[in-house]
């Protein structure tokens, strides 16, 4: 059988045909497969066409992704550990606060002042409780957007054009890389606005359960203490037990609401601000790693006359991360041993010297105060705990702020050198960029 | 060239451009005034384009290779060689078994099935033709007996003195039996 001349010319022509769509990446309002993902996928490289496709589909099925799996659980999981922490400050300073509040409503000039003991309780116990608040939702932070943010950036990627063009390996990659990008960011946010945006919405809280319920607390508690010999310990304790739970059901409810709408403000804010960077950058990372060879992935199984082809030596750029990794840790763990430990035992030392002077006097001067006006006796173990409420919140607040400055002092003074030093060591033994050709990049 | 090579190495580039555009080739443009290319010079055009291709790792995941060496065992069964050659997807008439000069060629064509609705997705099977020579260790007859079964092409060649033994006892079709 002969070929006929005009299927040979066919042939050609649509050879040509196809080499010019592949030379210019395809038309981008083409139809089929182009279609069902948004216009035709053209090479990657060139004016970063097809990069920006890719980028465009993956941020908005995060963005849908994150909205829809984050926020809600986000602000469930921290408005529950704040619910945690406010119990736990609540059981253990609502006797101390009642009693200073107590004393500090007899110091009216027509006596004992009731409008006054709520004031003050209401401040100190506000405060208190914001404070407690703020830092369970900072702690807890990493630990409620982590797994569903992982999860909504990981199938939003799996599930988008980038696992069908990439593979799901790297897909996975590039949903990790987008996580990380936004998780710190959105913590950090969270917290900030949360420290704003509950202040005044528990201090409102606080007041209004104790407006509420002090008077008919008080009087319950008055009868108590009359009938067991006027011990003042029996009406704070009974005043505790009334106002405790309303005070931490009212504030709860307060936080709740409350972080529903921060949380979501501020994972908006990070989409907003964020996203695009985080996905254009990851999934630019993963290109430039292809493109250059990472990992064993082969290009053309084909192996007959007109087979396949294989490119990339397969470590090329593994090998260098890892190695400028490696140096880059090396760097900073020299700086640490040396200075870290050294640095931050001073600090804590200095911290607590000058929280112990500015107020141990004044908590032990409140707490003897109070065992007398209170008509109790001197109780050591009472002394020990007033003192130990003056002091332990301002001690323990005044020491992790200077720990987090001098970390993050720490952090932007060495990370950057051991990163400057261990990248300029890698130039010198020809490792990145230049000294390529001697990690096999041709 | 396989007479049917051109038809199937027109449906790579038709896969290859769908790939790219996601649309259907157009239609063959009229022949115009200028020369019409030698086979030669398609065939050099189509593995530019095969070359391209696999430069995008988009396209190299969703266009199958095209050609491909099949893998094959090679036994003694008695005295006799078997071959066999792993082919899925392959027709018997589309395989060419030859031995010569001692060595054994086996060539052939696997078709591809793709519709023109179809596209590409993810192509990792490779078609097109295959081609796997083999020299043949012992004096062997150069007269393969060949089947395909399950994918699974069985060439097997006779020993000379057993090819001898049967030609002897089978008699000629031009001989009358007695």
């Amino acid at each position: 059988m002969t070929l006929a001349t005009h299927e040979v010319q066919q042939l050609n022509q649509a050879i040509q045909a196809a080499m010019r769509a592949v030379r210019s990446g395809g038309p981008q309002s083409a139809g089929g497969f182009g279609q069902q993902f948004g216009g035709g996928f053209g090479m990657p490289g060139g004016n970063g066409a097809w990069e920006q496709q890719l980028s465009d589909q993956v941020r908005e099925r995060i963005r849908d992704a994150v909205r829809e799996r984050v926020t809600q659980t986000a602000s469930e999981r921290l408005a529950a550990s704040a619910r945690k922490r406010i119990h736990e400050a609540t059981r253990r300073r609502l006797g101390a606060d009642i009693r200073a509040a107590l004393i500090e409503g007899q110091g009216g000039p027509e006596g004992f002042d009731l409008d006054r003991v709520q004031t003050k309780l209401s401040e100190r116990l506000g405060e208190a409780l914001h404070d407690r608040a703020v830092e369970a939702i900072r702690e807890g932070a990493r630990e409620a957007i982590r797994e569903r943010l992982n999860t909504a950036c990981r199938e939003a990627v799996m599930n988008s054009v980038v696992a069908q063009h990439l593979g799901r390996d790297e897909a996975e990659q590039i949903g990790s890389k987008i996580r990380e990008s936004l998780e710190s960011e959105l913590r950090e946010r969270i917290a900030a606005a949360a420290r704003d945006a509950l202040k005044e919405e528990i201090r409102e809280r606080v007041h209004k359960a104790v407006r509420e319920r002090l008077p008919e607390a008080m009087q319950a508690g008055l009868a108590q203490m009359q009938s067991g010999g006027g011990d003042p310990e029996r009406l704070i304790m009974v005043v505790r037990e009334r106002l405790g739970d309303a005070v931490e059901e009212r504030v709860a409810e307060g936080i709740k609401e409350r972080l529903r709408e921060t949380v979501r403000d501020s994972v908006e804010e990070t989409l907003q601000d964020r996203l695009p960077t985080a996905v254009r950058s990851a999934i630019s990372e993963r290109l430039m790693a292809r493109q250059f060879g990472v990992g064993t992935q082969r290009y053309g199984a084909g192996g007959g006359s007109l087979g396949g082809q294989q490119f990339g030596a397969g470590t090329v750029s593994g090998a260098m991360t890892d190695s400028l990794r490696e140096r880059i840790a090396e760097n900073f763990r020299e700086r640490i041993d040396e200075e870290m430990s050294e640095r931050l035992g001073s600090l804590i030392k200095e911290r607590l010297e000058s929280a112990q002077r500015e107020r141990l006097g004044e908590a032990v001067r409140g707490a003897l105060a109070e065992q007398m006006a209170l008509g109790g006796g001197f109780d050591a173990d009472q002394i020990a705990e007033a003192v130990r409420d003056r002091i332990a919140d301002h001690l323990c607040d005044t020491v992790a702020h200077g720990i987090r400055e001098r970390l993050a002092e720490f952090l932007r003074e060495h990370l950057t050198a051991s990163v400057r030093s261990a990248v300029s060591q890698s130039a010198t033994r020809g490792e990145t960029g230049a000294g390529a050709s001697t990690m096999g990049l041709h | 060239m396989h007479p049917e090579l051109i038809e199937i190495m027109r449906d790579q580039v038709c896969t290859i451009y769908r790939a790219v555009t996601g649309a259907d080739l157009p239609t063959a443009e009229p022949a115009t005034s200028e020369p019409e290319p030698s086979l030669e010079e398609v065939t050099r055009s189509f593995a530019e384009l095969e070359a391209l291709a696999r430069t995008s790792p988009a396209l190299s995941e969703r266009v199958p290779p095209f050609s491909f060496t099949p893998p094959l065992d090679v036994f003694l069964d008695g005295e006799d060689l078997l071959i066999e050659v792993a082919v899925p997807g392959v027709e018997r008439n589309d395989v060419t078994v030859e031995c010569a000069d001692g060595t054994l060629v086996i060539s052939g064509i696997r078709r591809g099935h793709r519709g023109s609705q179809e596209r590409p997705y993810s192509g990792e099977i490779p078609y097109g033709p295959f081609y796997r020579a083999l020299r043949v260790p012992l004096p062997m007859s150069s007269e393969p007996t060949v089947g395909l079964d399950r994918g699974l092409l069985r060439v097997r060649l006779m020993s000379l003195a057993t090819n001898n033994q049967t030609q002897e006892a089978t008699p000629s079709p031009s001989q009358p039996q007695s």
